[in-house]
């Protein structure tokens, strides 16, 4: 028996209650449920867009996101991975762009399942990969002379057994080719500066993630590169301006108090693997890397535990500092830079709305990019800069819209009527 | 051992909730067979505890909602204001809290297990059941009004030799 009264006995006591009413014990069922646990496969990392993106994606030029979702995020130019076997032959007599830095606006590609070309901001929309396949996260090559996409070529979006091939087509969508093998969650790619071939990190992400190059040129296998430590787990490649000789990535492996986390380069054939951060993170530290088009500088960011927040960093390169540029009261995180290497586009998010944001290199004056959407279950905005770094474009996978925003000045922007949310790829041309 | 403790926790909170050993049992199951298939995308560690609790608490609601769409729904609490009113001391057992705790709408009872029984801040709760803190605040108020002018009943019914009606 209890005695209850008005004082507040009852909720003190009620947890005991509970709990005797409970009377909590180890299930008879508890051997099945670990072996049916044991037996389930877990969900690739790949897919957890929020792992990497919390609040929504930065997307950019190398990011494939394959599921449902992040189709419309598209991020992607990433994706853009590749290839062109032939493409040479047909870029080479063309006038193209520098491989990092600002360039002159091209054409814009959208869409998820079929895939659809926009001749600039004002001009025609058509499609250009269409059918049966489910083709996404279409982009265009650095050269911008090459189309490039995902396709799926067996499983689910999003399932276990999901496998992806990269292909590359001319802009117009003709003469699609595969230019990789099927490749399991693939979590990033980004084409080398002369766009021969991309580096592609993939692999069951239970098992660690690998880096493989691709060779546009070529239709062989690919090939796995060595850095010399066999514990190394590999996420988030990307080549590091301005000449592109080195590739920059997170990486997890064991160190003397366990595996921790760390950002590294290593050249494309596996030599000079270096350290550019203390290899001393943890799941949540070090996250999606991405250095400036000058090489100079590499944001990332990283978790921290006592304010429950993403933090923004900024490591430069030349100085050998490590600065976190974060407002110190919010998440922020998950930035890229824009073309000229002098501003960083970034996420603002809390549990409830994602704000993408543009600010100096040095996080002071950050000014808003779009409305502060919403979050919607696994849906994403993202915001990516344009070629000649003059505009932001904000896409919104929840409203299913995208906005054309001044990069000067910010503000809510445009609405383009014609892209619901999912452009994926903006092509660069000779300035 | 940590796994078989965690799982021990889950199923006495599943229990209470859904006040069925059966199906306590599915939503403990898909709970943490859906923890372990998504265990890759949990960014803190630290979150863990919270992250299967809510997962638990969803699993069991979701339970509760098919099992609404089969069965016919019996409304088991007054969603009107429950009155606050002066109580004063009264005598229950477990069985008259267990009583009261079956007659609260099932996202009401979850939040008192989950906030009570579980040990979750209010916040977090608020969070585990995707509702507005204001919100949860409110219903746990109310809740625990609901229960205590339940036991309040149930004891002057014992006094009075006359029985409480039967819930579903």
């Amino acid at each position: 028996m209890s005695a209850f009264d008005r004082s507040g006995r009852f909720q003190v006591e009620l947890p005991e209650i509970l709990t005797d009413i409970a009377s909590p014990r180890v299930p008879d069922y508890v051997d099945d449920l670990l072996a049916q646990t044991a037996a389930t496969r877990q969900r690739p990392r790949w897919t957890f867009l929020e792992r990497w993106l919390p609040m929504g994606v930065i997307a950019r030029r190398s990011l494939f996101f394959p599921t449902v979702p992040w189709r419309t995020l598209v991020t992607v130019a990433v994706l853009i991975a590749l290839l062109a076997v032939a493409l040479f032959a047909a870029g080479s007599h063309t006038r193209v762009p520098p491989p990092f830095g600002p360039a002159r606006n091209g054409a814009l590609v959208f869409g998820g399942g079929d895939i659809y070309l926009r001749d600039g901001l004002t001009g025609s929309t058509k499609l250009v990969v269409g059918g049966p396949t489910d083709d996404f996260a279409a982009g265009f090559t650095r050269d911008g002379t090459r189309l490039t996409f995902l396709r799926r070529t067996q499983g689910l979006a999003g399932s276990f057994n999901e496998l992806l091939q990269m292909m590359a087509a001319k802009p117009d969508g003709s003469g699609a080719i595969a230019i990789s093998e099927p490749l399991v969650a693939p979590d990033w790619s980004d084409l080398a500066p002369d766009d021969s071939f991309v580096v592609v990190a993939t692999g069951d992400p239970s098992v660690g993630q690998v880096l493989e190059i691709v060779d546009l040129r070529t239709t062989g296998p690919m090939r796995q590169i060595d850095v010399g430590d066999p514990q190394m787990k590999f996420l988030v490649p990307n080549f590091l301006g301005p000449n592109g000789t080195e590739i920059v990535f997170r990486g997890n492996t064991k160190t003397s108090v366990g595996r921790r986390s760390g950002l590294f380069a290593v050249h494309p054939d596996g030599s000079g693997l270096r350290t550019l951060t203390p290899t001393d993170g943890f799941d949540g530290d070090y996250l999606f890397p991405q250095p400036s088009p000058d090489g100079h500088f590499i944001a990332y960011t990283t978790w921290d535990g006592e304010a429950k927040l993403n933090r923004m960093h900024i490591l430069d390169l030349r100085a050998g500092t490590d600065r976190v540029v974060s407002d110190p009261a919010r998440s922020q995180g998950f930035a890229s830079f824009s073309p000229d290497s002098q501003r960083i586009l970034f996420l603002t998010y809390g549990t409830d709305r994602t704000q993408v944001t543009v600010a100096p290199v040095d996080g002071s004056r950050p000014i808003a990019m779009g409305p502060n959407y919403p979050n919607v279950e696994n849906e994403s905005v993202t915001g990516v800069f344009s070629p000649d770094g003059k505009s932001v474009l904000v896409n919104d996978s929840g409203s299913k819209e995208t906005r054309l925003v001044d990069a000067a000045t910010g503000g809510n922007g445009e609405l383009l009527p014609w892209s619901a949310g999912n452009v994926s790829g903006w092509q660069r041309l000779a300035p | 051992m940590l796994v078989r403790g965690i799982v021990a926790r889950l199923d006495a909170a599943a229990r209470l909730i859904l006040h069925d050993p059966e199906l306590a049992r599915d939503a403990v199951q898909e709970a943490f067979v859906k923890a372990w298939r998504d265990l890759p995308g949990l960014r803190d560690p630290d979150r863990f505890d919270a992250w299967i609790h809510r997962i638990t608490v969803r699993s069991c609601l979701e339970i509760l909602r098919r099992r609404r769409r089969r069965v016919i729904e019996v409304e088991l609490t007054p969603t009107a204001d429950v009155p606050v009113g002066d109580i004063g001391t009264f005598v229950v057992d477990r069985d008259q809290v267990e009583r009261a705790l079956r007659r609260l709408d099932p996202d009401w009872r979850a939040l008192v297990v989950v906030h009570y029984f579980l040990g979750v801040p209010l916040p977090e709760a608020a969070l585990a059941l995707g509702i507005p803190l204001g919100t949860a605040k409110s219903r746990l108020h109310r809740s625990l009004a609901a229960m205590r002018l339940e036991l309040q009943l149930d004891s002057s019914s014992e006094a009075n030799g006359l029985p409480r009606g039967q819930t579903a």
